[in-house]
């Protein structure tokens, strides 16, 4: 192609009316003090008025709730292997796929599509916000009539240093033994495993980029359950130091089923 | 947890409008280029007008706050593209609607699928109008290194240069 058509490219590359009410809608509704005043004043109100029965009974029910959860989430990890490839200068693939999302506001709803309990780290629901709001369920459909589904968000710290972490869930089809990841980088990596306090094997590649902005760390995790299924997570840091990703890790909600 | 904490600095609707409205489309296209569907592409301008909104330092010029606000977005789409880790795959039928004939949707497609150190240079020379020397102060290169990726990027996309 001639260098004058190229710059003359008719591409009709721009935000629709509905992107832009959606965006501006996200500005215009923000308040700087009163949105953080008014959920602390909000959950303070609640707690005056429940009866003292009523929040013993619901503190009985939520203990019963947590020990079952507790039982179910039973999985088997493994150690993964992480192959590190250079990419190729084309590497994106372009298929015919058809893709869709569903957005919640609470990341609860997603897993509630693939009919599962929350699984993200209970450190990050805890102690980060969900970014714009939005934890997305996407399934894609390919043309060879296979289905992936995947539910993801980002999550920001509550503090100025804006900590922020990527969260994918994957749900699969088949048992994740011996299952690798391979990643496709030319940026150095460091890889190394770490066992979580409830026994689930994970791996963590540390990336090393010539830039610091394509710094950042990646932990995978594949897993079988007999009560969840098949899955695997891929949970990124950005600007998070390891001792608090171990705390992440930590938190994530499954337990390793101990085999004699 | 369910409220954000806000810094000091807060501008108003009407400001962030008109920087909304000369900043959109542009980012749009870099941030398409990248991502290759509008629903990521939503999520990274929101960012990147929060960035603007909230966390930029004081800019000396408006050409100033125009390269700056160009290398956020180029970041948080290569952090969004490394942080789901998975490998990306474009929708034909979304391309379709960006492109007015077949030969530029083959283009676009072309586009995307360079690597990210081609793609930025080819973009910001070819699509937003920067000289080489412009482009290794938003890129943190020397202008060497720029031209190299141009030369790169055009050799992968089949540019030919045009005769002077």
């Amino acid at each position: 192609m001639k260098e004058n058509k190229f710059k003359n490219l008719n591409l009709k590359l721009d935000t629709d009316s509905s992107m832009d009410e959606r965006i501006l809608e996200h500005f215009t509704t923000f308040s700087k003090s009163t949105n953080a005043f008014k959920f602390k004043k909000r959950v303070k109100s609640f707690f005056i008025h429940i009866p003292r029965v009523a929040v013993l009974f619901t503190i009985l029910i939520v203990c019963s709730s947590l020990v079952g959860w507790a039982a179910i989430k039973y999985v088997k990890t493994y150690p993964i292997d992480i192959q590190i490839q250079i990419p190729e200068e084309n590497d994106n693939v372009i298929s015919n796929s058809e893709r869709t999302r569903q957005h919640f506001k609470k990341v609860e709803d997603a897993f509630a599509i693939l009919e599962l309990p929350n699984l993200f780290p209970t450190y990050v629901m805890n102690n980060y916000y969900l970014n714009n709001d939005r934890c997305t369920y996407m399934e894609t459909k390919y043309d060879d009539g296979s289905v992936s589904k995947e539910i993801y968000a980002s999550f920001y710290s509550n503090d100025a240093q804006a900590k922020r972490v990527d969260i994918t869930f994957l749900p699969t089809l088949t048992s994740q033994k011996d299952s690798g990841v391979t990643m496709l980088t030319d940026a150095n990596v460091t890889t190394s495993a770490y066992v979580t306090k409830s026994g689930l094997h994970c791996s963590i590649a540390e990336i090393d980029g010539e830039e610091d902005f394509e710094d950042g760390i990646i932990a995978f995790l594949n897993f079988d359950s007999e009560t969840l299924g098949y899955g695997c997570y891929s949970i990124y840091f950005d600007d998070i130091e390891i001792k608090e990703i171990k705390k992440i890790l930590d938190s994530i909600p499954i337990v390793e089923k101990e085999t004699n | 947890m369910d409220y954000v904490q806000y810094p000091e600095q807060w501008i108003s609707e009407e400001l962030f409008l008109i920087k909304y409205s000369i900043y959109k489309t542009m980012l749009f296209r870099i941030a398409f280029s990248y991502l290759g569907n509008k629903h990521d592409c939503e999520d990274i301008l929101q960012e990147a007008f929060i960035k603007l909104c909230y966390h930029s330092p004081d800019f000396q010029s408006d050409e100033d706050e125009k390269r700056w606000v160009v290398r956020i977005t180029i970041n948080l789409c290569k952090n969004h593209l490394k942080s789901f880790w998975r490998k990306k795959r474009i929708d034909t039928e979304e391309l379709e609607a960006y492109a007015y004939e077949s030969e530029d949707r083959d283009v676009l497609i072309s586009i995307i699928q360079l690597s990210p150190k081609y793609k930025t240079v080819i973009l910001l020379f070819y699509f937003e109008g920067y000289k080489i020397s412009e482009i290794a102060d938003i890129m943190k290169l020397s202008e060497s290194a720029v031209k190299m990726r141009l030369k790169r990027g055009r050799e992968l996309l089949k540019i030919e240069l045009e005769e002077s």
